[in-house]
């Protein structure tokens, strides 16, 4: 739809004149639907016309005569000025964003599926890790206890039975780090995330020597699950931390990336630390379960556990590291409008 | 010479297997244990005899919990030290221990900070006795 300087339609192509009636001030027109259709078009377009803005996008409710429904279109303008830079037309787009609404709800509504399904199953490995917890104690302490009982010829069997059972604690203790009172997933603001896990750190990181900078943009609501977002940020921190053991700096950044098809959007999380960085051989796999950079000290779950939420939460997740220098976190996780 | 007064350790857990396991650890360092599988049992020991820290699972059998045993504790004495151990703690039960001032150890537990988590809780007066005895030797 084009309109001259007072807001005046004055060409639509066949599928906007269905819509909101012939060119011109449309004082004429006997079709109720278009009436309608019309007024709120002209609200819309004067206030465009007469702002200060160069470019706007915006939904308008029309009706469609075709659905005979109310439909929620988005209509994006912009300007062209004559040589005295004054406003001159004014060209806007009317698009039925019906369809895609409804193929991005659909992948909501799976997304949150699969989000609840990894909460349950982290509740059922949660608890089984609790019941391992306490024989699992019993062992270790036992096996400490043993420490001057044990035969010369026995020791490296000893060994094996520590080295292992410390192996296993680990795993266990990260499983229960998925054990959590049952959340649904809902709206969640990233930010909140940030600060309310690096409430959490910054102690322990300060104690070790690790400048933070956290720097926020103010960004959308995305929907997940607060607790399992949390997680991701937790695991993501420590890596940071045990990479840099002799202090270093940690970065955290959220910025709001808006697509330019007025449905979609993101909420990018960068994470980037001066650390020892991922060896270039193993930087493929690091998302694998049991791949680690910690040896004896990990257990190949933290990054595996981050990419499964990030992308039952409908996201992506990206690494980029070099040995002795760093290694950045980039995750971009979907906002609907 | 005078035996000095060992420092006296209540430890109260529902796993038998466990508290075992500690009190051993505990004896191993010069510490007199007294161990207590329940509620009840901890009550008992507590009435009977004094104590320098307590050591207590946060879940204990029948719904308990740690904060009962440590409240029971501090009304005979207000300023009784004790650690929590425990497999799992939701954040109001960290941000109550917190309260409390009670530290919390998750298990599986490391052994030496088990330790060195207990040395740090008892009272002063041992800590400093200990410093003195090295000093002098």
């Amino acid at each position: 739809v084009v309109c001259d300087h007072t807001a005046k339609p004055i060409l639509m192509d066949s599928s906007a004149q269905e819509l909101l009636g012939p060119e011109g001030e449309g004082t004429d027109l006997m079709n109720p639907a278009q009436v309608k259709n019309r007024s709120t078009f002209d609200a819309y377009i004067t206030g465009f016309t007469f702002s200060f803005t160069e470019e706007e996008s915006s939904p308008l409710r029309l009706f469609n005569p075709q659905s005979r429904t109310d439909i929620e279109y988005d209509a994006r303008s912009g300007k062209i000025y004559d040589q005295r830079g004054q406003v001159a037309y004014t060209v806007t787009v009317l698009r039925d964003l019906t369809a895609m609404r409804k193929l991005e709800q659909l992948r909501l509504e799976r997304r949150m599926l699969e989000i609840e399904k990894f909460a349950a199953t982290g509740r059922l490995a949660g608890t089984i890790a609790h019941e391992i917890n306490n024989p699992m104690e019993a062992i270790k302490n036992s096996i400490y206890l043993l420490a001057n009982a044990v035969k010369p010829e026995a020791e490296p069997v000893y060994e094996i039975l520590k080295t292992e059972t410390e192996r296993v604690a680990r795993i266990v203790r990260q499983m229960l780090g998925l054990y959590r009172s049952p959340q649904a997933a809902g709206n969640v603001d990233v930010n909140t995330v940030i600060d309310d896990t690096m409430a959490l750190f910054s102690r322990h990181l300060e104690r070790s020597g690790i400048q933070v900078k956290v720097e926020l943009d103010k960004t959308p609501a995305i929907v997940g699950s607060f607790d399992q977002l949390r997680q991701v940020l937790s695991n993501l921190v420590v890596n940071a931390k045990d990479s840099m053991s002799s202090g270093g700096k940690l970065k955290i950044r959220t910025r709001h990336l808006p697509s330019n098809d007025g449905v979609h959007g993101w909420v990018r999380l960068l994470v980037a630390d001066t650390g020892s960085g991922i060896p270039g051989n193993i930087v493929s796999t690091i998302f694998e379960p049991f791949v680690t950079t910690k040896g004896e000290k990990g257990t190949g779950l933290g990054l595996w556990i981050v990419k499964n939420i990030i992308e039952n939460h409908g996201g992506k997740i990206r690494v980029r590291s070099r040995v002795d220098t760093g290694t950045v976190f980039k995750i971009d996780l979907p906002v609907v409008r | 010479v005078a035996e000095h007064k060992k420092n006296r350790i209540l430890v109260v857990e529902d796993d038998p297997a466990v508290l075992t396991t500690y009190r051993m650890l505990l004896e191993q360092q010069g510490y007199a244990v007294v161990s207590a599988e329940s509620y009840d049992q901890a009550k008992r020991s507590l009435r009977d005899g004094n104590f320098d820290l307590l050591i207590c699972d946060l879940s204990l059998e029948k719904q308990h919990s740690a904060f009962e045993v440590i409240e029971a504790a501090r009304q005979a004495h207000p300023d009784l030290a004790a650690v929590v151990v425990t497999g799992y703690a939701s954040p109001d039960e960290m941000s109550r221990a917190e309260e409390t001032g009670v530290r919390v150890l998750l298990k599986p537990i490391e052994i030496e900070e088990f330790l060195s988590t207990i040395a740090n809780a008892l009272p002063k007066t041992y800590a400093d006795h200990q410093k003195a005895k090295l000093k002098d030797a």
